[in-house]
């Protein structure tokens, strides 16, 4: 039970003539930059508006970039939901039309199919078809353009029916293709021991969240019963994925993928938000108080410590952006406008102090005289504080403004600054010095679950220590976390066998060895992204089987897959059906040694190298379809892997996999396979020879804080796939007097299996304080004290005057 | 003709225990002299302010750091944003540092000198304009000191008697808009080679997008303001995670390339956050820069 309490220490309102960020005579909204960036223009006959997307300091003229394309539904979406939001705000007629404009850009974006492209590339309207940003897809575009297209539906019901109606119709296309994509309604996912809904469209929580606000703005214009099956489903999915609590990682969060359960980020992470609409449209509850759960402890840990742009699993504060900060002040907006409990005004003000200076770099981002906001902020100095304000920083800071100007407890507490408190230290396992014997240092970055933080890990085996020095600068008592890697029961050893006859490269596998073992890529947790795509292994998997021999790495690949569907050639393949596979020699090469699709083009099969742009050389390669789909079966030649030798015991990464639409993409880990530390460790074996050469990896680790007693965490073994978590190494907080301490570390168990030595393999040191407590100064001479105690969800908001 | 990565690279990565290079160190100068590799390094702490750190190898790939800056911002405002990108040359017993000096009112070039490369003392900047990417030429040329430099976009050269007071300020070469990597703006790297060929010029480049790709020339060795030949291709950019993310996505970014045995050595920071090293033979790449690859 959360206790929350207001103490109100002097409660004299002083008119103190003291500079605040904007005055009272200003309009806290002010679109007259995003108006200068929304160009009116005519595409077939229709009135519509881009909105040019750079502006850039220090004349904030439109910077229209190469590549891309000039305007986007991405912005274009969200600006019609700005001129909705604030014509119903002012009555303003020449919002009405700027919306109306921009909702026909969105409708004549929409393909016949629901699906969405995504950016024009001239004010004629050519529409990029095939960018890796603009391609036809039901992804973010999609979402945000119905996201409009229910807020229209809702705005102009009562304004003009039958351009209500037009919309309604376009709504109705996206949401049918949603409701298509959720097949897998009710089914699970196990994933690293957690349950996680397998429905959620794309595989994307962030994603779906934004089409749920658009489901939810047509709901409330137009309730039906179609509409709130679909909310139900998505809500119901997204509100079970919450995970952690308070002081349990990931502390409560709404992860943004279905297949990274550690991992959020900031930007578009609309899911608590979302939660907090739908459950108002549909008056579920349940919904509300899963937003609450978690906007009371994950999203409050970043108001009382401070803002992360990304955590999984150590956070990120770098890159802060408009986009980022909007969400946290639409989800205390709408909270409070859920349960009118004042404490989500006030962290709504929070949230929106950000806007007027209240962050790292100290600079006021949004200027209430301009309409303008600055694009982002990379690190607590002015300079680093990009002063170009583009279409998105506006348009984001904008929704928030909207939201914000009616609540008055929250507008007073937007030029709060934060003056002191407490916050958390991020050591790196890898800076410490070596006691005893030398760790393996990994270099590694995203993971397909999380980043690495500082870009490198360690792996510390039998007999090795690390020591780490780090300074405390105020006494406290704090918790201490390790990032470390959760390694899976086989650690991922499997073998090749060596064929004692090449079979022909002809498609039909009668020539292979029957009994040779398959790596198969058919479950949901195998998405690296896009499992709410998925319709089951029947329509979409894969079958990989290998063999070598001194001349070649064979391949043989049955996909199920009802329709092939390819018409590229070289380089374009990846448009269609393709099987792609990555490759590491040696093991644990820190780049991949080989990338390459396997594809049955119209010229013919084509074996293409990514890595150097051309054909792979010497490869050969036969394409057959079947009943249930089709069979791809190559040869690769050695030479072309970067393998001189090939032989028994030798080992080399391994991985394939596919897309089954959009973006999506599954293969055998579930991991980015562009990170060579990602990929299966494969075995050469002999034709016959032991194919059973699973080891279970002893990871033990032993830490000690200064002269307290070691703690010996316990073995944290995967049932699945290796991942990064963050687990208390104690319980109990720890108290810690302000300056030097030392942290030690060790391995501790004997070591492991040859081929899986027993490693434990540490990211870094998270040590926070218990009770988190950040204190705000007012311009006028008020004082605020937030904590936030992580070990009993308590938070306490504290208010005196000091004069 | 392209650099190939050495396969221990990152060399060198940010130390979270030193708060002045807690965050970033890149931009890197390396020279050999008395049998070690000495490097000096742009680095950033939490607060993002630059200095530079030095450190010494046996070897050019394990390097041993000192725990402080060599050189820090010590000018007040012209330099209150760090000092930036060391180029360093060993000219007549003496070793000069090229630096930037960011300050309030943006950022000019600097230069400074050292008898022992631990401590430094400013000469004078090149002049108080917004100026970077300078590097002196470890020879005088004509009896003068010589510096290229860049008013963007391009590289230009310019004399000193003093190294004080620099005239003779021309463009000895330019982006070249219809070439698809250097079309927006061109930099020096570090000091030009002398070959039997002409100076070996390593520079960079880069187009709309912003990715750093790096190329040789060929410039007359009596008068270095002539290009003898300049490739259209390059021979280096950012693939590797480390050199596409990182402080600033797609940079990589050269102060020095030196000649070990009959490689280049080409130094080079990762995305502005870690330093590596990619090599090539130096014969190949002299005929890359004649034309006669």
């Amino acid at each position: 039970m959360k206790i929350f309490f207001v103490s109100w220490g002097l409660l004299i309102i002083l008119c103190a003539s003291v500079p605040i960020a904007y005055t009272q005579e200003e309009n806290l909204v002010n679109l007259n930059h995003l108006r200068f960036l929304t160009e009116p223009v005519s595409i077939d006959e229709q009135d519509m508006a881009l909105v040019h997307i750079y502006s850039e300091y220090p004349d904030y003229e439109w910077v229209d970039a190469a590549g891309e394309g000039l305007s986007a539904v991405d912005d274009v979406a969200r600006a019609a939901i700005v001129y909705l939001w604030q014509y119903e705000q002012t009555q303003d007629r020449e919002l009405l039309d700027l919306a109306r404009r921009c909702l026909n850009f969105v409708l004549y974006m929409q393909a016949v199919d629901g699906e969405f492209y995504n950016f024009v590339t001239d004010k004629s309207g050519t529409i990029n078809e095939t960018g890796g940003t603009s391609y036809k897809s039901l992804g973010w575009w999609a979402m945000r353009g119905m996201w409009a297209l229910g807020e229209g539906v809702r705005v102009f019901d009562s304004i003009d029916s039958s351009y209500a109606d037009k919309l309604a119709g376009a709504y109705l296309r996206t949401e049918s293709a949603v409701n298509a994509s959720l097949t897998n309604y009710g089914q699970m996912t196990s994933l690293h021991g957690y349950e996680i809904p397998a429905w959620i469209p794309g595989g994307e929580p962030a994603v779906a969240a934004i089409g749920l606000l658009g489901m939810s703005a047509y709901y409330q214009a137009r309730p039906n019963d179609q509409t709130a099956d679909i909310i139900t489903k998505i809500a119901d999915g997204i509100s079970h994925y919450r995970l952690g609590n308070d002081s349990t990682y990931p502390f409560g969060m709404h992860p943004v993928l279905a297949n990274a359960p550690g991992f959020w980020h900031d930007w578009g992470a609309h899911m608590t938000h979302a939660l907090v609409i739908a459950g108002m449209a549909l008056d579920r509850q349940d919904w509300i108080e899963s937003a609450a759960a978690s906007a009371d402890s994950f999203l409050l840990r970043q108001l009382a410590f401070e803002r992360f742009r990304n955590i999984g699993v150590v956070p990120d504060r770098l890159n802060q952006i408009a986009y980022g900060t909007n969400m946290l002040v639409l989800t205390y907006t709408s909270l409070y406008e859920a349960t009118d409990i004042e404490r989500y005004a006030i962290y709504a003000g929070l949230a929106g102090s950000w806007y007027f200076g209240d962050n790292m770099a100290g600079v006021q981002m949004y200027d209430p005289a301009t309409g303008r906001v600055f694009d982002g902020i990379n690190g607590p100095v002015s300079w680093r504080v990009n002063r170009n304000s583009g279409a998105e920083s506006t348009i984001e800071a904008l929704m928030s403004m909207i939201a914000l100007q009616n609540i008055p407890k929250a507008v007073d507490l937007l030029p709060v600054n934060a003056t002191g408190g407490n916050n958390y230290l991020i050591l790196q396992a890898e800076d410490g010095q070596r006691v005893v014997g030398t760790p393996v240092y990994y270099p590694a970055d995203w993971t397909g679950e999380g980043y690495v933080s500082a870009g490198r890990y360690i792996g510390i085996g039998e007999g090795q220590r690390m020591r780490l020095k780090f300074e405390i600068d105020q006494e406290d008592d704090y918790l201490l976390y390790v990032a470390h890697l959760h390694q899976s029961a086989s650690n991922n050893v499997n073998v090749i066998e060596r064929l004692v006859t090449a079979p022909t490269i002809d498609g039909d596998l009668a020539d292979w060895p029957e009994d040779l073992a398959a790596l198969e890529s058919n479950t949901p947790r195998q998405f690296l992204r896009g499992a709410g795509l998925w319709q089951g292994p029947e329509i979409d998997s894969h079958s990989v089987r290998l063999g070598w021999d001194s001349e070649a790495l064979y391949i043989q690949t049955v996909v199920r897959d009802p329709q092939h569907d390819q018409s590229g050639t070289l380089s374009s393949v990846w448009q269609g059906d393709t099987l792609w596979f990555y490759f590491t020699y040696p093991v644990d090469a820190r780049t991949l040694s080989a990338k390459f699709t396997l594809a049955q083009t119209p010229d013919g099969p084509q074996v293409w190298d990514w890595l150097n742009t051309r054909f792979l050389e010497g490869a050969n390669l036969a394409w057959q379809a079947y009943e249930n789909g089709y069979i791809y079966e190559a040869s690769i030649p050695w030479s072309s892997l970067d393998v001189d030798q090939p032989q028994p015991e030798l080992q080399v990464g391994f991985e394939a996999g596919r897309t089954i639409g959009g973006n999506s993409f599954m293969d055998l880990t579930g991991r980015d396979p562009d990170v060579a530390a990602n990929l299966l460790r494969m075995t050469l074996v002999e034709s016959g020879g032991n194919t059973d050469t699973s080891t279970t990896p002893k990871v033990f680790l032993e830490v000690r804080l200064d002269s307290d007693d070691s703690v010996l965490m316990p073995q944290m073994i995967s049932p699945d796939s290796d991942y990064f978590w963050l687990d208390q190494v104690t319980s109990e907080p720890i108290p810690l007097e302000a300056g030097e301490h030392t942290l030690r570390y060790e391995y501790a168990a004997d070591g492991g299996d040859s081929r899986n030595p027993g490693l434990a393999k540490v990211d870094a040191f998270y040590i926070q304080p218990a009770v988190a407590e950040r204190i705000f100064q007012h311009p006028d001479g008020r004082t605020f004290t937030l904590t936030y105690n992580t070990l009993t969800g308590e938070a306490t908001w504290e208010e005196e005057n000091l004069d | 003709m392209q650099l190939v990565r050495h396969s221990e690279s990152p060399l060198l990565y940010p130390n979270p225990l030193h708060r002045w290079e807690a965050m970033n160190v890149f931009n890197c100068a390396v020279i050999q002299h008395n049998g070690l590799f000495h490097m000096h390094y742009r680095a950033q702490g939490v607060d993002f302010i630059s200095h530079i750190g030095y450190a010494v190898s046996i070897d050019g790939l394990h390097w041993n750091r000192l725990e402080n800056p060599v050189v820090s911002p010590h000018q007040g405002r012209d330099d209150y944003r760090g000092v930036e990108d060391p180029r360093v040359v060993r000219l007549d017993d003496i070793f000069y540092m090229t630096y930037t000096a960011y300050g309030i009112n943006s950022y000019f070039p600097m230069i400074a000198r050292s008898e022992n490369l631990i401590t430094w003392e400013d000469v004078g900047p090149l002049e108080r304009a917004q100026n970077k990417d300078h590097v002196l030429f470890p020879e005088k040329i004509g009896g003068r000191y010589a510096i290229l430099h860049r008013r963007s976009p391009n590289i230009w050269i310019a004399y000193s008697d003093d190294l004080k007071t620099w005239t003779d300020h021309e463009i000895i070469m330019k982006p070249r808009e219809e070439n698809d990597w250097d079309s927006k703006s061109i930099g020096s790297n570090g000091p030009p080679i002398k070959t039997g060929d002409g100076w070996l010029l390593v520079y960079h480049g880069y187009e709309a997008q912003h990715i750093y790709r790096h190329s040789v020339a060929l410039l007359d060795l009596e008068n270095p303001a002539k290009v003898i030949n300049r490739p259209k291709s390059f021979i280096m950019e950012p693939t590797e995670t480390w050199e596409i993310k990182g402080d600033v996505p797609n940079v990589t970014f050269s102060c020095s390339s030196i000649v070990v045995g009959d490689e280049l050595y080409f130094y080079y920071a990762g995305a502005d956050r870690v330093i590596g090293l990619a090599t090539a033979p130096f014969n190949d790449v002299v005929a890359f820069a004649r034309g006669s690859d």
